[in-house]
């Protein structure tokens, strides 16, 4: 890989992880969900600054080019990370349900009560 | 001992018809001097529903938030269990269901031969003035199909929401309940548990107004009968039959 190539990869990757860890700043990315991009990132910049070695490593997985390696292995992550999302939304989906069946029949009860205080008030008076 | 016995009725938008539903669960209490409470589960309704409720004092949860069928249905259950009622019945508020038929309904409960039954527009072909087109007919023939090879068990209306539960299915289903299509993949749990199912003939009307939660988009069969049978194959994977 050409040096020129190097250096804008790891400088896109640098500029992408400071945007997330901004984000984290900002609490709109909770740590524990941004591990896995931040590990993965990490991940790529080594295997790019080691010399050599995404060529060495096509070359014994027996791919022609290290493009494809790099194709396949980046489409693979996301998979797995998307597939990851999708049972981390289904799992929130039943908690908010659980939340707003809970919170409504709290809602219920306590109009009931103020209901019973407002006679007893007014039988009071 | 008098059981408690309690009407679960799931409304979404059904302004035109909630009020009349249940004026006649009442006035049929009146009539016959039975006590049937109910309680309307508001799904997050964006019309009058929740007015008319309130101005009628009609007992009623508002969900703050639409959950679908499966979920306002479950409130009720919930409902159920924490006010210890012993038979709950789903209704729907759209004026399909014959509050006379309640009685049908909950007699193998109070006599001990059912956990759960189910109210069936087929079981007795001349009973019922109303039972649906020819393609939602084919579909609830093959759901019928699907279940017989799932639980070894026989169900002539699949996706009847007029079913009456004892207290073990209560709980049951207060604890779990599917949110897409849950009539038949609820049968499918409640069955492969080794709970006792029966039918029941009833007759159904045809819905007054508002809409079909199944049939409001062309493109809503196909996906309700593909979402139907996977949560069919899936939940008697989940639950194995007990022998």
């Amino acid at each position: 890989m050409e040096i020129r190539l190097k250096i804008i990869l790891i400088l896109s990757i640098l500029f992408f992880m400071l945007v997330i860890v901004h984000f984290i700043k900002k609490d709109d990315i909770s740590i524990k969900y941004s591990l896995i991009w931040l590990i993965s990132f990490l991940i790529l910049i080594i295997s790019i600054m080691i010399p050599n070695f995404l060529e060495l490593l096509s070359h014994i997985l027996g791919f022609e080019l290290v493009s494809n390696m790099v194709f396949l292995i980046a489409i693979f992550i996301l998979i797995i990370v998307s597939f990851i999302f999708t049972i981390i939304v289904s799992r929130q989906a039943q908690k908010i349900r659980l939340l707003i069946q809970e919170v409504s029949m709290l809602k219920r009860k306590i109009e009931l009560l103020d209901a019973k205080e407002n006679t007893k008030g007014k039988k009071q008076k | 001992m008098k059981q408690k016995i309690l009407l679960i009725i799931p409304a979404y938008n059904e302004e035109e018809n909630i009020l009349k539903t249940c004026q006649n669960i009442m006035d049929y209490n009146k009539r016959n001097k039975t006590n049937y409470n109910m309680i309307v589960i508001n799904d997050g309704s964006k019309d009058h529903t929740k007015q008319i409720l309130e101005d009628n004092q009609i007992p009623h949860i508002n969900l703050i938030h639409n959950l679908g069928i499966g979920g306002a249905v479950q409130t009720g259950y919930k409902y159920a269990l924490e006010n210890n009622y012993d038979i709950a019945i789903q209704y729907d508020g759209d004026g399909q269901h014959d509050v006379s038929y309640v009685k049908e309904l909950i007699q193998p409960i109070l006599d001990g031969q059912a956990d759960l039954t189910i109210g069936s527009r087929f079981l007795e072909k001349e009973k019922s003035s109303f039972q649906s087109t020819f393609t939602r007919r084919i579909g609830i023939h093959f759901i019928s199909f699907l279940i017989k090879i799932c639980t070894g068990k026989k169900i002539t209306d699949t996706t009847s929401g007029f079913r009456a539960a004892n207290t073990n299915i209560i709980e049951e289903f207060a604890k779990e309940y599917p949110s897409d299509s849950p009539e038949p993949s609820s049968f499918v749990e409640i069955a492969n548990k080794g709970f006792n199912i029966k039918e029941v003939a009833v007759s159904m009307n045809e819905r007054e107004g508002g809409t079909s939660s199944i049939t409001n988009h062309f493109w809503k069969p196909i996906y309700y009968m593909i979402n139907v049978s996977l949560s069919i194959i899936i939940t008697s994977l989940k639950v194995r039959r007990k022998s």
